[in-house]
């Protein structure tokens, strides 16, 4: 029998799920840190949307029947604030759910029921497990790590999150459920973790133990593919996850003053507008080694900018920074632009750029990225511009405008209008230069990926463009 | 083509299993991202119990030149 829910995951039911669960990984709760990794923001715990899975295909019959199997393939990442529909379907002997935001399948659980068995389940409301750091590993030091982690369970906050199971007979597998995201998320492969699937074979004994043991048996070095076998509460499992890439570490000053003879840039006053990471940050470091005063703006990480501050003053170099949410900007915002009277803008701003969802245009998504390429972009223009100091003007444009790759389709078209808007502001304004390059693939977090698709160096492309 | 193949990819690709052809492509498929064609990859691997090269992998642009690995690979 088809069935369909929708459900909106909160962002402060992040928080609660990671105490509910002991999965603390930063890609879940901590929105700074996440927008660094793979996914570019905060993801809802895949074991969050399993369990809501598993909760509709209980509600209707959850009596008298015993899980034999269970598969869960994670697809792509769930936001908070996301709806995600749950649908429900008969496949092959069993029951499938696939929830899906916007048309595109973000996960796929598979059940296979039996005639309920007499199992001894031990029964447990133990409270959350304590937090935890999540550990640190990469493809080298994952093989062969093994371990137990007890199971946990808190019913008035599972209760809380719409978590908790029909009785209290599968108390003790959806406990099991939350150590699986526990063991990914924080033990193997720990921090850098993508969950990926999970299979359990409950048929095999499950409700023997009270605990799950975890065993890495393969890493596939080809993809950072981890298969981590499970001991789950007596019964054998699978999971599937990959080692995702760690946030991009950008060259520091002290290595790019090789590169750059301190005085090519003079005494001037340049503005790296989102300079906190990535193309900004580079080309911030590069233009304070030359002997720029700079000046970097940053949205929501403060302490990135801080750290590129400190990194160019320590070398003597000259650089403030200041939040600036160029979707945004009020008057106060647009006086301190003109009064920093820059010689220089780069307009490095974006929001995150991969992951649109569903195959047909997004006006909400496309409204983002106007917001910032051309609105922002045109009212930080003109206020930098009315100091009567400006010459030069850097606004990055992508090969993604003349590419049409659907996933691109907003932002390449909000870039295309950036781009025009560019052309027209040089008719105008002859006494400044603007540089609109189409840039290529550079190796930042935004460009990070899975299975590493690794971008060009961005330290000489950016050189070669400030020169 | 295979019949396994057909199933494994309809299933990676959330289609059903008519839907899938030696024509089917990464082009036109809509949710043969990169994710799902590592998906698709290590799926078959442990089905047949081989190992594709990342050339191989790479090279890979429709089902009909996932059957013809195979049959290079002596599987499917």
């Amino acid at each position: 029998m088809a069935s369909v829910r929708e459900v909106s995951f909160s962002y402060e039911g992040q928080t609660q799920f990671a105490s509910l669960s002991g999965d603390w990984n930063p890609l879940h709760t901590d929105a700074t840190v996440a927008r660094r990794l793979v996914f570019g923001g905060l993801a809802v715990h895949g074991v969050h949307l399993l369990l809501h899975a598993l909760r509709q295909v209980l509600a209707t019959d959850s009596d008298g029947v015993e899980l034999q199997s269970l598969r869960a393939q994670f697809l792509s990442p769930v936001a908070p604030g996301d709806r995600v529909r749950f649908e429900q379907s008969a496949h092959g002997g069993g029951l499938r759910v696939v929830a899906s935001v916007a048309g595109t399948r973000a996960a796929q659980f598979d059940f296979d029921f039996d005639a309920a068995v007499d199992r001894r389940s031990p029964i447990v409301d133990n409270g959350v497990p304590e937090r935890e750091t999540p550990s640190v590993e990469n493809v080298e030091t994952l093989e062969a790590q093994a371990g137990r982690v007890p199971l946990h369970w808190d019913s008035d906050l599972a209760a809380q999150l719409d978590c908790a199971p029909p009785n209290t007979a599968w108390m003790p597998l959806f406990a099991a459920l939350l150590a699986t995201t526990r063991i990914v998320g924080m033990k193997v492969p720990g921090l850098h973790s993508v969950f990926s699937e999970l299979s359990l074979d409950l048929a095999s004994g499950f409700g023997r133990r009270d605990d799950v043991g975890f065993n890495v048996e393969a890493v596939d070095r080809r993809f950072n593919l981890v298969r981590i076998g499970l001991d789950v509460a007596g019964a054998s499992g699978l999971i599937k996850a990959f080692v995702r890439p760690a946030p991009i570490e950008q060259a520091s000053v002290a290595s790019l003053q090789d590169l750059v003879p301190p005085d090519q840039f003079g005494d001037e006053t340049a503005l790296i507008v989102g300079g906190s990471r990535g193309l900004g940050e580079v080309a911030a470091k590069l233009l304070a080694a030359g002997g720029a005063k700079v000046t970097l703006t940053y949205r929501s990480g403060q302490d990135d900018a801080s750290r590129v501050v400190t990194d160019i003053r320590s070398q003597g170099g000259r650089a403030v920074c200041r939040q600036l949410d160029v979707s945004d900007l009020c008057d106060d915002d647009l006086a301190w632009l003109q009064s920093l009277r820059s010689q220089r803008v780069l307009y490095m701003a974006t929001p995150r750029i991969f992951g649109e969802k569903g195959s047909r245009f997004a006006p909400d998504h496309f409204a983002v990225f106007e917001r910032v390429y051309l609105h922002g972009f045109l009212q930080l223009f003109y206020a930098a511009q009315a100091a009567g100091t400006l010459r030069q003007v850097l606004y990055p444009s992508s090969v993604a405008v003349d590419n049409y790759e659907r996933q691109l389709f907003e932002y390449g078209i909000a870039k295309a209008a950036g781009e025009q808007a560019c052309h027209f502001l040089a008719s105008m304004h002859k006494d400044v230069e603007f540089l609109v390059p189409r840039l290529p693939r550079l190796a930042t977090d935004q460009t990070a990926s899975l299975t590493g698709t690794p971008g060009e160096d961005p330290v000489r492309f950016l050189l070669n463009l400030l020169r | 083509m295979s019949e396994t193949l057909i199933s494994i990819a309809a299933d990676i690709l959330g289609v059903s299993v008519g839907d899938v052809s030696s024509e089917t492509s990464r082009e036109s498929a809509e949710n043969w991202d990169s994710m799902n064609h590592l998906r698709l990859i290590t799926a078959l691997e442990e089905q047949y119990g081989i190992q594709f090269s990342m050339q191989e992998i790479e090279d890979i642009q429709t089902i009909d030149d996932v059957q013809q690995l195979l049959t290079r690979h002596g599987a499917g």
